[in-house]
């Protein structure tokens, strides 16, 4: 049909086009400090945005449910959450397959499996000691991922920022969040992988922020007989140290130390020293543990959701590193590790 | 909806529809207004076992049905555990299958070096029930020598890395940036694959 079209008006087009161009690469050079400015401007929001919702989610009573999918698995799950003058305490139970709940005030860490009937029960750290891992400010992390607000959704029924956080190199994961406008609760979350893939992600369907939560909500929906229910006193608690024979030499760019202890676990293991490192967002946590018998060793990956395990072993000891990061990143940690006598 | 059909969803939530099934199970898959009526009998059925929870939220399933189906990360599921077949776990985290005994993980004090191994700890009967559960799924990394665990350890292993990985997410959830929730990890169920 464009062959019957007269010459010059298959010309035109052509013409048309480059003054078009011309006009669009002046007009974005003319906006191009504007547009920089813009994208100055949410990564601002951005971290504005990461800020409160931290604050949020602990400070903040809230009862939602919400749907976790990693792989081609999904799950549904409620969480409880309430904020007192005793601290923060939050109860998350799965509401698919096995009830499953995981209990925690500042205190302690309950987990129970109805399953099997067991429940194991971890002593926290004594306050003071938790500043030591207070995370760096989100200006530091911003030397290693870059944020960004990429619009609005609605999830949950609520209106959300959409927030991305996109690591700068390969060493580490990034996330795109919904954060509530109202309330800045995180309302949805992806993992995601550095091709952009999600590796996992949870969705609120529904949530009540309230202004009191009854502590009924908080106590397990388990009890009585079948169950045996241990508890340690509190001196059980694990202790800080400052000081240790072990080293880890390779790590990505902006990884720190940021806590170091030695707890002692069930009967008949070993202490085990527990390294955690962090580059502010992602954290990694390297577990020492010298284990008498050599059969009892675990070597290399495992993989559960966002979390990579690298798990090797060295003159009696087992060393594994634990993280939401990339697998060559939990690799490069634990093979690294050396002891310094 | 006729009166027989209402009394045909009835007796097939009662287990006791002999005749008209394909019927009835063809309207059901067809007919919104059928599995409404469907759901509502299942719910009265529960209310009168006294089988529900305190909240009931009548939407889920059809929220979750509609959020799968536009879901990214299920449709590029398939695609994602082809290409991961290089990296073959060595040990699942089956968290539940393999905490056997409680565990506290509690003290031990610094300072002292590797000998103290006393550290105040509940004893739990650790080598009966853990014969009970599941067997971790280890084999050895083609770079190593391979390992010949047997039931016992595996079971140790595994539920080392469990503890590992409750101490991990408390760091975790400490953190002042969190982008997931800590302990999903841990109450999810694990897949077998």
């Amino acid at each position: 049909m464009s062959e019957s079209w007269p010459m010059k008006l298959r010309n035109k087009p052509v013409t048309g086009h480059s003054v078009l161009l011309q006009g669009l690469i002046s007009a974005f050079l003319l906006l191009l400090p504007s547009v920089l400015l813009a994208d100055e401007d949410t990564s601002h929001q951005a971290q504005q945005l990461i800020n409160a919702m931290s604050k949020a989610s602990k400070e903040l009573n809230y009862d939602g449910i919400f749907v976790y999918q990693r792989g081609s698995q999904i799950e549904a799950m409620r969480l409880i959450h309430k904020a007192d003058t005793d601290g923060e305490h939050e109860r998350m139970v799965s509401l698919t397959g096995h009830a499953r709940e995981v209990i925690r005030d500042g205190q302690s860490v309950t987990c129970i499996f109805p399953e099997n009937r067991s429940v194991m029960v971890k002593r926290n750290q004594p306050k003071q000691l938790l500043a030591a891992q207070l995370p760096q400010p989100i200006e530091k992390i911003a030397d290693f991922y870059g944020f960004a607000v990429s619009g609005k959704d609605r999830i949950a029924d609520r209106s959300t920022w959409v927030v991305n956080i996109v690591p700068k190199d390969d060493y580490r994961y990034g996330y795109q969040l919904w954060i509530d406008e109202e309330t800045k609760l995180l309302l949805k979350s992806e993992l995601r992988d550095n091709s952009g893939r999600p590796i996992e992600q949870i969705l609120f369907t529904h949530l009540d922020v309230v202004d009191h939560i009854s502590p009924d909500l908080l106590k397990p929906s388990i009890s009585g007989p079948g169950y045996t229910w241990y508890s340690g006193s509190a001196e059980d608690t694990p202790v800080s140290v400052h000081n240790t024979e072990w080293a880890v030499l390779s790590m990505p760019r902006g990884f720190s130390q940021s806590d170091h202890e030695i707890q002692a676990l069930a009967e008949g293991y070993m202490p085990v020293e527990h390294m955690v490192y962090s580059d502010g967002l992602a954290m990694v946590s390297v577990f020492i543990e010298k284990i008498d018998k050599e059969s009892n060793e675990i070597r290399g990956v495992s993989r559960m959701g966002g979390v990579n395990t690298y798990a090797t072993y060295s003159n009696g000891y087992q060393v594994t590193a634990v993280g939401e990061v990339p697998l060559k990143t939990v690799q490069s940690m634990a093979t690294s590790v050396v002891q310094n006598r | 909806m006729s009166e027989q059909s209402r009394e045909q969803i009835s007796a097939l939530v009662d287990g006791e529809l002999e005749d008209g099934a394909p019927f009835i199970l063809n309207a059901l898959r067809d007919s919104q207004e059928y599995r409404k009526i469907w759901h509502h009998y299942h719910l009265i059925g529960e209310c009168l076992r006294d089988n529900l929870p305190r909240h009931v939220d009548m939407h889920l399933a059809d929220r979750i049905s509609r959020i799968i189906q536009n879901e990214p990360a299920i449709r590029s599921a398939a695609k994602t555990t082809t290409r991961n077949t290089l990296i073959k776990p060595v040990i699942g985290f089956a968290i539940a299958a393999s905490v056997t005994v409680v565990v506290i993980l509690g003290v031990k004090q610094s300072g002292i070096g590797p000998a103290a191994t006393q550290a105040p700890m509940v004893t739990a009967n650790h080598t009966e029930t853990s014969a009970k559960y599941q067997v971790a799924r280890i084999t050895a990394e083609p770079s190593v020598p391979h390992q010949t665990q047997g039931y016992q350890a595996s079971a140790d292993a595994q539920s080392r890395l469990n503890r590992y990985l409750v101490n991990h997410n408390e760091y975790q959830s400490n953190a002042g940036v969190q982008g997931m929730l800590p302990y999903v990890r841990i109450v999810a169920h694990e897949v077998e694959e």
